[in-house]
């Protein structure tokens, strides 16, 4: 008895796959992109700040 | 223990700290903008590979010879899957190329300096020529800047790292730095303040350096140079212009 062709299971699984992995991809980018990059820009920019604050303190 | 990593711990050091993963804390735009660059790249790295190793790991699972024992079907003659996994690439590095090579030009800028300093390389020294000054006798202001061995040490120094003579620069002020080699090939690098140049005998390499607060930053000769290469640091010292006007007079 013959059996149907097994076509396109990995065309199927690759389109799922890459909507999967790059979605998860891109999250966890952000997930850089705010919680570690610009947290630490953040923190940089509040020390200047606190620095000018002080010299201008001082300066007064 | 976490605290050692200092992507978890933005502390202000300016020199390496053990275990260190991340970069030091910038003192200077330069820095801050090969960080900012390097972390725009790592933003595109992430997604990449998470996609990869997603897919990879999906059609190791699926598609074993187990599962799927025709597998090897598919294993050549892919000409579509081969075009588009080698012109993605292609344009993802283009695409990357362009701030890259915007702040590799704008750190090759020497904005009209305030002053010029001489860094010559030695085996396995760093000396200083301060050459818009002349001392009483008429020579111009130099010195040279030894690494503390460690029975030298005092506490709060740093092992490998502090110097008898640190090189001291006014702050908030651009410096022009020439920069050469008195025997062999060395390479003056300082992270915090972003520059890494080679210092290379019979040639005058020209950057500059703008420290954006005091402190001092620590570096270290950055080409093997010879049996001492690992004992030549570099410590530049940002003070205010008073303090270095005071120290410039008392050299
Ligand atoms: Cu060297």
């Amino acid at each position: 008895m013959p059996i149907a062709p097994i076509t396109g299971m990995l065309r199927k699984r690759l389109w799922l796959d890459l909507s999967v992995g790059l979605g998860l991809g891109v999250t966890a980018a952000y997930g850089f992109w705010y919680g570690i990059h610009l947290k630490s820009l953040q923190r940089q920019e509040e020390y200047y700040l606190r620095l000018e604050r002080s010299r201008v303190q001082e300066a007064a | 223990m976490l605290q050692n990593f200092s992507i978890f711990n933005t502390i202000y050091n300016d020199a390496p700290q053990p275990w260190q993963l991340g970069f030091q804390d910038s003192a200077a735009p330069a820095f801050t903008g090969i960080v900012d660059l390097h972390n725009i790249i790592f933003f595109y790295l992430i997604v990449i590979c998470v996609g990869v190793f997603w897919v990879l790991g999906s059609i190791m699972y699926y598609f074993n010879t187990k599962n799927s024992p025709i597998v090897h079907k598919y294993l050549n003659h892919g000409t579509l899957i081969e075009l588009i996994w080698t012109i993605t690439p292609a344009l993802i590095l283009t695409v990357i190329a362009f701030p890259s090579f915007r702040l590799l030009y704008l750190l090759d800028e020497v904005t009209s300096p305030t002053i010029t300093i001489k860094v010559i390389g030695h085996q396995w020294y760093w000396s200083y020529e301060y050459s818009d000054y002349v001392t009483d006798s008429g020579q111009s202001v130099e010195f040279d800047s030894y690494m503390i061995p460690e029975s030298d040490l005092e506490l709060g120094q740093f092992r490998l790292l502090d110097v008898d003579n640190k090189m001291i620069i006014p702050v908030d002020c651009h410096i022009r730095l020439i920069i050469t080699g008195a025997d062999v090939i060395h390479s003056f690098a300082v992270p915090s303040l972003g520059v890494k140049i080679d210092a290379t005998p019979g040639r005058l390499n020209q950057s500059s350096i703008l420290a954006e607060r005091t402190g001092t930053f620590y570096g270290q000769c950055s080409e093997i140079c010879g049996v001492w290469h690992g004992f030549m640091p570099i410590a530049v010292e940002a003070v205010s212009v008073q303090d270095y006007l005071a120290w410039i007079d008392s050299v």
